[in-house]
């Protein structure tokens, strides 16, 4: 198959971009979120556990076949929501999926068998047709009680939900800042694009410093499009597409305003906070 | 009464600046607050608070919320914080989208210490309704009382609230908190920020009998009158505004923008940080009142509610009975933040050049980090049940002490050190 090379692969090798067929495989770890070690599950596009989830991005128009590896030992499946999806991918197989993204947009990417996004395996893919610059941040929370018995089959009370860890691409603060995708370098007068996913079971708050952004998508909250925010609501599973126009210079965070989870091991700062650098 | 008193005190002046009219204010931060709330009991409690006041030298006091800054759109707002307090504090302008050298994030400009003042400087260039806070420790410090409002008028002598926007009759500013009791109460037995629970409902920092004494709580009008209500939410917890039928409510901006189309709605949902101006029409004068609903972030399940009374002198409510259907069809859930927390406990606080650690759990190494989370040291447990940490001579400042258990939980406790 032929493979195209895009200005993509300049970004953070972590997206993939553009290519007419990719490897996608689901694996198992754990995450140092600065308490104890949390166990994690991720779609990453090699077959070793990285704690971050791969993030798609692709061109309008394209057509592309995933071929998805399951290498934990329980049945996974795959799915593009709006798109298609495999059902099950049974341990240590591999199922094949392919797409013609014919509409920009923002996407949920999980695991849609029961509860299993929970574990982990939610992500963001993105069909643009925008040549400006794009940053991602994919909200999400770990509960370990809840992924210890999803992943080992014991049994969990959905209403009861204590989350411990709160990471944007699989990071807390202050690691996020050194991630390519979600900090957002750009100067003054640029049009910047954040495609923003809640793969989390609660809500999460993004609140900007410094500029307002322009809600340009919104899977959930339909009622904001078009509407100039700093703070917004995301519901589980939604995904957002925003525009910054920065007017000035600066560097300032974009963090989750339910200051609980602006924590690490309880202690604050953490968890979910992003940063923007703006040039002049 | 209260505000005219606020008035005289706080420090204004208003120069015409090149035509661009220029405000001053000047605001202390504290650590020695105390307000009154009601209990779900009906019995009255006071509890510690931290936030801001009125810059009255060595007589200013702090209230939660701390005073509300009013400029015009257009007007440069001089915002001076003096700190006599003994932790670091900031000012973070929400939603002001001042400058990086104003924006109040200690880990960008650094804190306010103790003894020290600055100026914060920025243009009102919106008008509408914004938010103050200290960034620092912000889940601690916001949730003790460290914030308050912003309200920038198009030109205070119309009543518009956006420039050649419709008039209102009559205007309320409602913002919205929630607090722990359990944090207020001991701040230095807070332990993990995951146990944040709330169990106080604020409307402007008061609750149930003590909102509807206060007369800006309590809203009146006459049937055709236009009521602007601004809601500001600043707790860690979503609200949702339900209006009265006895209203048209027609929500016209947020964030300090104007939406391109104005909305009729019954039912308003303000995530944290967000904030909302609603003009709504009394169609019916008989006593109605606002219901505003604390839910929790995850099912967005119901917590508690408060009332805001309209033409309804005796405060009668009926009852809200919790009813989680109207905002999500899935199963009800309660989202449990308290957790079982082993006992931790170290003495004594204030502390000196040693602490003593008392736990029931094994502990495997102790990790002392000061205020911006940096650590100071490190130490491996002894197995004992009570254990003395030498620390030596540290300088004035808060610190966390954090011991990991053996079965990988983490312990926390805030500590003085005078
Ligand atoms: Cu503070
Ligand atoms: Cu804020």
């Amino acid at each position: 198959m032929r493979r195209l090379l895009f200005i993509g692969l300049l970004l953070f090798s972590l997206v993939v971009s553009a290519q007419d067929e990719v490897d996608v495989y689901i694996v198992e770890g754990k995450v140092d979120a600065g308490g104890p070690k949390i166990p994690f599950f991720t779609f990453n596009t090699r077959d070793q556990f990285d704690s971050t989830n791969a993030i798609f991005t692709f061109p309008l128009g394209i057509a592309v076949t995933f071929n998805v590896t399951n290498l934990v030992d329980f049945t996974c499946g795959f799915e593009v929501r709006g798109w298609g999806s495999i059902d099950a991918i049974p341990s240590n197989e591999s199922r094949s999926l392919t797409l013609t993204f014919d509409e920009s947009g923002t996407f949920l990417v999980q695991d849609p068998i029961g509860d299993h996004r929970a574990l982990g395996l939610g992500t963001m893919l993105v069909v643009s047709d925008f040549d400006g610059a794009e940053y991602y941040g994919v909200f999400n929370e770990h509960e370990p009680d809840w992924i210890e018995a999803i992943a080992e089959g014991g049994s969990y009370n959905r209403n009861i939900y204590h989350p411990d860890a709160f990471t944007i691409n699989g990071f807390g603060f202050p690691r996020t800042k050194s991630d390519a995708r979600s900090m957002i370098m750009g100067n003054v007068g640029d049009t910047i694009r954040v495609h923003m996913l809640n793969a989390g079971q609660m809500y999460h708050f993004p609140h900007w410093h410094g500029y307002h952004v322009t809600i340009k998508k919104a899977s959930h909250h339909k009622n904001y499009i078009g509407w100039s925010k700093d703070s917004y609501g995301l519901a589980p599973g939604e995904t957002m597409m925003v525009e910054l126009v920065p007017d000035k210079p600066g560097r300032y965070p974009i963090h989750n305003h339910n200051l609980v989870t602006t924590t690490v091991g309880g202690n604050y700062p953490g968890g979910m906070m992003m940063h923007m650098h703006i040039h002049e | 009464m209260n505000k005219l008193l606020l008035s005289i005190a706080m420090i204004v002046c208003s120069i015409m600046l090149q035509a661009q009219p220029l405000r001053f204010y000047s605001v202390v931060s504290l650590m020695n607050g105390e307000s009154d709330f009601v209990t779900d009991s009906n019995t009255i409690v006071t509890l510690p608070t931290w936030g801001y006041g009125w810059n009255a030298g060595g007589a200013s006091v702090m209230t939660v919320p701390g005073p509300t800054i009013y400029a015009n759109e257009g007007d440069s707002v001089h915002l001076q914080m003096s700190n006599p307090s003994m932790e670091g504090h900031t000012i973070h302008l929400h939603g002001l989208d001042v400058d990086e050298a104003n924006d109040g994030v200690p880990h960008h400009t650094g804190f306010i210490l103790e003894g020290e003042s600055f100026t914060y400087k920025f243009k009102a260039t919106h008008a509408g309704n914004f938010l103050y806070h200290c960034h620092v420790t912000t889940t601690m410090h916001l949730a003790l009382g460290m914030y308050g409002k912003v309200i920038i008028y198009p030109d205070d002598s119309t009543n518009t609230f956006y420039p050649n926007g419709p008039t209102f009759d009559q205007q309320y500013e409602f913002l919205l908190s929630d607090l722990d009791a359990r944090w207020n109460k001991d701040y230095t037995r807070i332990g993990s920020f995951l146990s944040y629970a709330p169990d106080m409902f604020l409307i402007n920092g008061k609750n149930k009998s003590i909102s509807y004494a206060d007369t800006s709580n309590v809203m009146h009008g006459q049937q055709g009158d236009q009521l602007l209500m601004r809601f500001l939410n600043v707790g860690y917890r979503v609200n949702r505004v339900v209006f009265p039928s006895e209203v048209k409510a027609v929500v016209h901006t947020s964030d300090g923008r104007v939406l391109d189309e104005a909305f009729t709605t019954d039912t308003l949902i303000i995530y944290p940080g967000e904030r909302f101006s609603v003009l709504a029409e009394i169609l019916d004068e008989s006593p109605s009142y606002v219901r505003i609903d604390w839910l929790d972030p995850y099912r967005l399940s119901y917590l508690g509610c408060e009332y805001i009374p309209l033409n309804n002198d005796d405060f009668s409510f009926i009852p809200y009975e919790e009813d989680n259907s109207l905002t999500d069809s899935i199963a009800l859930a309660t989202f449990s933040e308290k957790r079982v927390v082993p006992n931790f406990k170290v003495y004594p606080n204030p502390i000196g050049e040693a602490v003593v650690v008392a736990s029931d759990v094994e502990l495997r190494e102790f990790i002392l980090t000061d205020l911006s989370g940096s650590m100071v040291f490190k130490c491996p447990a002894k197995l004992q049940t009570v254990q003395m940490i030498t620390l030596g001579d540290l300088s004035e400042g808060l610190y966390v002490l954090s011991a990991t258990t053996v079965s990988g939980e983490l312990l926390t406790e805030r500590l003085i050190k005078l």
